[in-house]
């Protein structure tokens, strides 16, 4: 029976999955057309050198971005006591209905980010079978030729695709706590933040970083904030991007390179993380459908989320309004620019 | 054939069902009591929706929280759930990819029904959505099916063609199962009912021994008399009410208490008066509550 609804799903996310594919194609595409107008840069005026990024890595944006929303469409149901009433006498466990739910978001999703990336890279390489020029730069600055590496691009994409589906897997964790809409908005946002900023990750990354700091190259910032957070997910592929792909540190600088320990270190931590997020999201037991529409009757400190949330505000409006204030007096802001970030902050 | 035994479920300190215990055979059962006596709670539980927190209900022999149970039961709520901007073709395809139909009747009942297949269901009247649905339900591959106020709020003419649906269906031997809380809905369609009051049962039985243990009775008494003058006599008093010089009241299960009453208060009249079926349902939850059931 699962699998006929299964089915159902597939062919009712068609329309669904066209429009991650066109959000997702239209900025990735978007960016790697304009790669080749712009491959050698003398903005500094030191030397000519490759870009810092070859392009690819815009598909991770709008990935991760539909990635961390795209939960919210898959669980939205447990939100819905009419929906729930459905469903839940079907003749399938709860868990497996919810598994099947989630996987098939996973399907897309991986669907979706592949489908954007192979159009993209066949773009790209008719681009660079036409002008392969524009690719290959005869400048260098530490006396090597600098080109790109189009080998690693694979590479690259599997990086980036783990990093969607780990933070497909995390969100659908934090929405699936929720059983009421706010709170699974709430969740998913701000368990998104927290798990950025959770300290377990920096005291591992700084263990990591030192015992290999004397073999890499000296790193001028630290990614120790970035936690179980997507950007955590981020940092390997970027450092493919530009140290591998674009050749970018050998054409010019190191100054922003991480190194590579601490890099794949993030990387797997945060995939790890996702790992054993997802092995919870498929075993876990679900529970019945009583829940649904309800504030925290499954998960009691959920009720507590408006309170907290209002706290929350408070204290950013707070802080803003002194701050503000404070720089108003002291000449430090314009009246403008304070209405820019009252703006940002509401 | 659904069994409940011993069956309890709260939500936080709210006792919805409380030690519940009943059968329900092949046929339509009416399942009849207030808001908030436990009808909707208990078919969601017997649909494998809900967990009980004690007890078991099974359907068929399997428990109703496995696949097993689920698969041989409908639980149609009150307010059933359609995908947003779907027309019948669509609704139809959705419960299809999650319950085993039998298309050709579901299209059938509906040309009965003679509704329109290929409007969106957000834009049919409350008739016509319970129409469709109990089109739905009755064309389910399963021998049991459990239809939430499944008249609530409809006209006479919906109401008989769907009771004649019904019918149909429960003279194949299906076990039907219809809550309201309107026993008039259910007269001429139920064989038997099973009445609840805050969770438990009040009453049990087949549709005609439904309130054969109450008396109502009218009376006019030359002097004001109260439930207390009547209980003196050695009668449970069920219902007791005064308007003007008229008094109406319910014993329970006393036949020839008329001779007795006329003795002992002297009314200028006393005649015994049929109860309403409603009157029924009301008079069982109250007898439920001043403990008729010991008497039961």
């Amino acid at each position: 029976m699962l699998k006929k609804y299964v089915k159902y799903q597939i062919k009712k996310w068609m329309p669904l999955l066209a429009v991650g594919v066109l959000f997702m194609g239209f900025i990735y595409w978007l960016t790697m057309a304009v790669i080749p107008t712009s491959v050698i840069d003398t903005r500094d005026g030191t030397a000519p050198h490759t870009m810092s990024s070859s392009g690819f890595l815009a598909l991770a944006i709008p990935a991760l971005i539909v990635a961390t929303v795209l939960p919210l469409f898959i669980f939205h149901y447990r939100t819905s006591k009419k929906a729930v009433d459905t469903y839940y006498q079907a003749a399938f466990r709860p868990r497996d209905f919810k598994r099947a739910r989630f996987l098939i978001g996973m399907g897309m999703l991986a669907i979706a980010v592949t489908a954007v990336f192979l159009v993209g890279f066949a773009l790209f390489a008719l681009r660079y079978a036409t002008t392969p020029e524009s690719y290959t730069g005869p400048y260098n600055y530490t006396n090597y030729r600098v080109e790109y590496h189009f080998a690693y691009v694979p590479l690259l994409f599997l990086l980036v695709l783990l990093a969607v589906l780990a933070q497909y897997s995390i969100s659908s964790f934090l929405v699936s706590l929720g059983d009421y809409i706010f709170d699974q908005l709430c969740l998913l946002y701000f368990g998104n933040v927290f798990l950025g900023l959770i300290v377990v990750a920096p005291y591992f990354l700084v263990y990591v970083h030192m015992s290999a700091a004397m073999k890499t190259f000296a790193p001028t910032y630290e990614p120790f904030l970035y936690g179980f957070s997507p950007i955590g997910g981020m940092i390997l592929p970027i450092q493919i991007d530009s140290a591998l792909i674009c050749n970018y540190y050998a054409s010019r600088s190191t100054a922003s390179f991480i190194g590579w320990p601490t890099a794949i270190a993030t990387y797997l931590m945060f995939v790890a993380f996702a790992g054993g997020v997802l092995v919870y999201n498929l075993l876990s037991k679900d529970p019945s459908g009583e829940y649904a529409s309800l504030r925290g009757a499954r998960n009691k400190p959920i009720a507590l989320l408006p309170h907290g949330v209002a706290l929350l505000v408070g204290i950013i409006v707070s802080a803003a309004t002194f701050l503000s204030v404070r720089a108003v007096r002291t000449q430090e802001a314009t009246f403008s620019s304070l209405v820019f970030v009252g703006l940002f902050f509401g | 054939m659904i069994k409940v035994e011993s069956l309890t479920k709260n939500f936080e300190t709210v006792k919805a069902i409380d030690n519940l215990t009943c059968e329900f055979p092949s046929g339509v059962t009416g399942l009849v009591g207030q808001n908030g006596a436990g009808k909707s709670t208990l078919l969601r539980v017997i649909a494998g929706i809900y967990h009980a927190d004690g007890g078991t209900s099974s359907v068929d022999g399997y428990f109703s929280d496995t696949q097993e149970g689920r698969a041989k039961v409908f639980f149609l709520p009150d307010d059933p759930y359609v995908p947003s901007g779907s027309n019948v073709k669509q609704a139809f395809a959705f419960y299809d990819a999650l319950f085993d139909i039998d298309k050709d009747k579901f299209y059938q009942i509906l040309s009965i029904f003679g509704l329109p297949t290929d409007r969106n269901v957000t834009t049919f009247s409350k008739g016509m959505k319970r129409q469709l649905f109990v089109a739905l339900a009755l064309a389910m591959k399963v021998d049991n099916l459990l239809l939430d106020e499944a008249f609530d709020g409809l006209d006479p003419l919906v109401v008989d063609a769907i009771k004649e649906e019904i019918i149909k269906e429960a003279s194949e031997g299906k076990t039907i199962v219809i809550s309201s809380h309107n026993i008039l809905a259910l007269q001429r369609l139920a064989d038997r009912f099973v009445i609840l009051n805050k969770g438990k049962v009040a009453k049990e039985g087949e549709n005609e021994d439904i309130g054969q243990e109450f008396v109502k009775y009218q009376a006019a008494f030359t002097f004001p008399v109260n439930e207390e003058n009547i209980a003196k006599l050695g009668y449970r008093v069920v219902s007791f009410r005064s308007i003007g010089s008229v008094t109406h009241f319910v014993i329970y299960g006393e036949e020839g208490a008329e001779a007795k009453i006329s003795e002992a208060l002297k009314p200028l009249f006393i005649e015994k008066v049929p109860l309403e079926p409603d009157e029924v349902v009301a008079l069982e939850m109250m007898a439920a509550r001043k403990g008729g059931e010991d008497h039961a």
